[in-house]
Order: C-alpha cells, then sequence, then structure tokens
C-alpha cells in the first residue's frame, strides 16, 4: 500500500502544470495607468530628455543609461508624443508636461497589475503619486528585490497645474516587464512603448 | 497512456484480496473529464486531463460504499490582447490553470445488480483541495485553497468477461465544493465531470 501511495504521491507532483518559459516572455506585458482628472487635451507641450535614460538599481546606486538602448526607448517615446499633437521644448520654455523614461532593476515596482476582467481581484492599485518635478524621484511603493523584473517605466507628469506646493502630479504611467526576459530587449521596448501609446489613445491634444 | 499504466500499477500493488464473487467489492480507475461551472471567465474549457481511481464494497444487493480519488487539470490560453478595466489598461497573454484533488467517501444504489448492465446513482462528500495558478511573462500568481466536496452523481457499470469478474463504468458526476480564491474570483469551485474507466474485481485471487 505505501508504494501505491508514492507512486500515486509522484504522479501527482508531476502533474503541476507550467507554460514553457520562452512562450509566456515573448513580449512586454505592458500596463498603463491614467489620472482620472488629467485632461490631456488640454496641455501643448513636453519635456523629454532625448537618448538619455534614467536607472533605478537596487542594492547598487542609481544612475543613467545613454547607450543604444535609452536611444532607441527615448526616440520611440517622442516620436508617440509628437504622433499625438504635442511639441516637445526644452524645460526652460514651460512645457505642459514633463516625460520622464526609467528603467528600474531589481525594485518590486508595481505588483498589482489591474484585473484584465472581474474574475482577477487583488487588492491595491497603483496610486497617483506627487513628486517634485524635475528629477526622478524615488518610488514609495518599491521594495527591493533580486528577484524582481526588469521594468521600463514611461511617466508623464502635470506641470501646467501644480498645486498650493508646487508639486506636480503624475498623469500617465506606463509599466512594461520585463525588459530583461526579452531576446531583442531595444525591439521589445519600442514596440512596448507603441503599444502603451495604443492603448492610451486618450493622449492626444485637441 | 503512461498515466493509466501508472495506476493500473498502484492498484496492483495494494495486494488486496478479492473475494471470488464479482460484486462483492471492486476497483475501479479510468479518465475523468471535466468542465468548470462557475467563474467561467477564469477558466471555461474541458479538460481531458483527469483521472479518477476508487473502490466499493458490498453493503448489501443494492448498496455499496467505498472511497474516491481524482484528479483533473484545467486549463486555458488567452493570447496576448489589450483588457481594458476601470483601473488602467494591460496587454499580456495569459497562460490560466486550476488544479483540483478531491477525496470522497462515496454512497451507491445499483438498480439492477442482477443484470450485465447495471444502472447506479450515487453521493460523495469528502474534501477537495484547489491550486489555482496564473503566468504571464514572468509573473506568477497563485493561489489554493481546500473545502468540502459534494458529489452527486449517476452511471451504469457494465459487466463483461465469462465470470463478469471485470467491467467498464461510466458515470456523470457534478462537484461543488467549498474551495474558494478570492484572488481569482472563486467563491466556490463547481463542475460537471464524466468518468469512464475500467472495473476490475480479481485482480489478486489468492485461492
Amino acid at each position: 500500500m505505501r508504494i501505491a501511495l508514492c507512486v500515486i504521491a509522484i504522479f501527482l507532483l508531476g502533474c503541476q502544470p507550467k507554460p514553457d518559459f520562452e512562450a509566456r516572455v515573448k513580449d512586454l506585458v505592458v500596463r498603463t495607468v491614467a489620472s482620472p482628472s488629467a485632461n490631456f487635451s488640454s496641455y501643448l507641450s513636453y519635456s523629454l530628455a532625448i537618448d538619455t535614460i534614467g536607472t533605478y538599481r537596487a542594492f547598487t546606486r542609481d544612475s543613467m543609461i545613454v547607450d543604444e538602448y535609452s536611444y532607441a526607448v527615448s526616440r520611440a517615446v517622442k516620436t508617440n508624443m509628437d504622433k499625438a499633437g504635442y511639441k516637445q521644448v526644452t524645460a526652460g520654455q514651460h512645457p505642459d508636461l514633463a516625460v520622464n523614461i526609467v528603467l528600474s532593476r531589481g525594485y518590486l515596482v508595481d505588483q498589482t497589475f489591474p484585473s484584465p476582467n472581474y474574475y482577477f481581484k487583488r487588492p491595491g492599485n497603483y496610486n497617483y503619486q506627487f513628486s517634485g518635478y524635475g528629477g526622478y524621484s524615488p518610488y514609495p511603493y518599491i521594495i527591493p528585490s533580486y528577484d524582481n523584473p526588469t521594468y521600463l517605466i514611461v511617466e508623464i507628469l502635470d506641470l501646467k497645474n501644480k498645486d498650493a506646493q508646487q508639486r506636480v502630479q503624475f498623469v500617465w504611467t506606463a509599466f512594461m516587464a520585463d525588459v530583461d526576459a526579452m531576446l531583442d530587449p531595444i525591439a521589445k521596448s519600442v514596440e512596448g512603448i507603441n503599444q502603451a501609446f495604443v492603448q492610451s489613445r486618450y493622449i492626444k491634444t485637441p | 497512456m503512461k498515466r493509466l499504466a501508472i495506476l493500473i500499477v498502484a492498484v496492483m500493488c495494494a495486494g488486496v484480496a478479492y473475494a471470488q464473487n464479482s460484486f462483492d467489492r471492486y476497483f475501479f480507475f479510468g479518465s475523468d473529464i471535466m468542465k468548470p461551472m462557475n467563474n467561467t471567465t477564469f477558466i471555461n474549457t474541458f479538460s481531458i486531463k483527469g483521472f479518477q481511481v476508487g473502490y466499493r464494497e458490498r453493503i448489501n444487493d443494492h448498496f455499496y460504499v467505498g472511497v474516491d480519488f481524482n484528479s483533473s487539470t484545467l486549463s486555458e490560453h488567452d493570447p496576448r490582447q489589450t483588457y481594458h478595466t476601470s483601473s488602467g489598461d494591460l496587454t499580456a497573454e495569459f497562460f490560466k490553470y486550476v488544479v483540483t484533488y478531491n477525496t470522497t467517501l462515496a454512497g451507491e444504489y445499483y438498480f439492477s445488480p442482477e443484470k450485465r448492465l447495471n444502472p447506479f446513482a450515487g453521493l460523495g462528500i469528502g474534501a477537495n483541495y484547489n491550486s489555482y495558478s496564473l503566468f504571464y511573462n514572468v509573473f506568477t500568481p497563485k493561489d489554493s485553497g481546500w473545502g468540502v466536496v459534494f458529489r452527486p452523481q449517476a452511471g451504469v457499470l457494465y459487466k463483461l468477461g465469462q465470470e463478469q469478474s471485470w467491467g467498464v463504468i461510466a458515470a456523470v458526476h457534478y462537484d461543488y465544493s467549498t474551495a474558494r480564491s478570492d484572488y481569482f474570483g472563486y467563491s466556490g469551485f463547481t463542475t460537471l465531470g464524466f468518468r469512464i474507466g475500467v472495473v476490475v474485481t480479481r485482480l489478486f485471487d489468492k485461492e
């Protein structure tokens, strides 16, 4: 009888299903969140650092990325912002919007993707955070871990409607993961950025 | 076939002595096809990856009691698409799984024990364990839960062989389990299943 139980136990353990890793990391997961109060047709201009993006790294110092990856993704964002009708200006020309691009490695940036259907109920969602304009402000909801995926984050800040303390609000954020799992991270990141704007058609000028 | 072979070995290893009367007691094993009946927005496909094994002992000519164990893997693949929700938009490809295990005590009433074709109806009650998992990119949220399962079932047993010492069995069963998963939206777990298998009564006769 013990042999029979062992055979059945081995059989059951072998039943735990799992898709091939390659099959599920063909493309980036693209999540976008917009502030309900944002009126994207009220903005006309934006500022964006071209060819340079920020990076957060758990356990090492944060830095900037200036390479072919930052070149490709920053220009992909610029293309989509231009296509939406916004005009790129310098920070000194008082843009309505600021666009930040960040590659985050080793942080649990946002584990609570929104429910694709009502069946998928996980409490908690991305909360809109206030931050000081102009910097890559730390995210209060991140947890460092060696196991966390690499996120490409594009965020748009509203510089036109500052609060009384001169703080600005994120009006749109795109999360794309896992960049490091991609066979061609540059091409897939550009695809991800394009998809983020496709699924956010409300980002457009009047 | 590999799973069936393993099950046959498991039954043979049990080393239980059987009476010569083909209906005093019997084992059965076979395939269990299953379809979820609730929370079908998560998974709504037939599962052919299931099996059931059981044992029955006669109480009288019409009534048998025993124990069943069954397991099934339900799965569904959602190709990459964009989901628009009130909390944001998401583009992803999903691989969804529920693996269910049930162990039940069963009682069955056989309507025609003297005939080769013997219809029956019965009820089972026992424990259910489910593991739920979702895979998208590198993200793998999982959950699991225990519950009490109730299983009404009806079917037929058809005896075969010169001495009618073996046969085939087919039955429809409806399983309701209290196992829940708030994460995946299961307030309970209900399935409709169809099982077909082989009945053996005298594999291990000892003179």
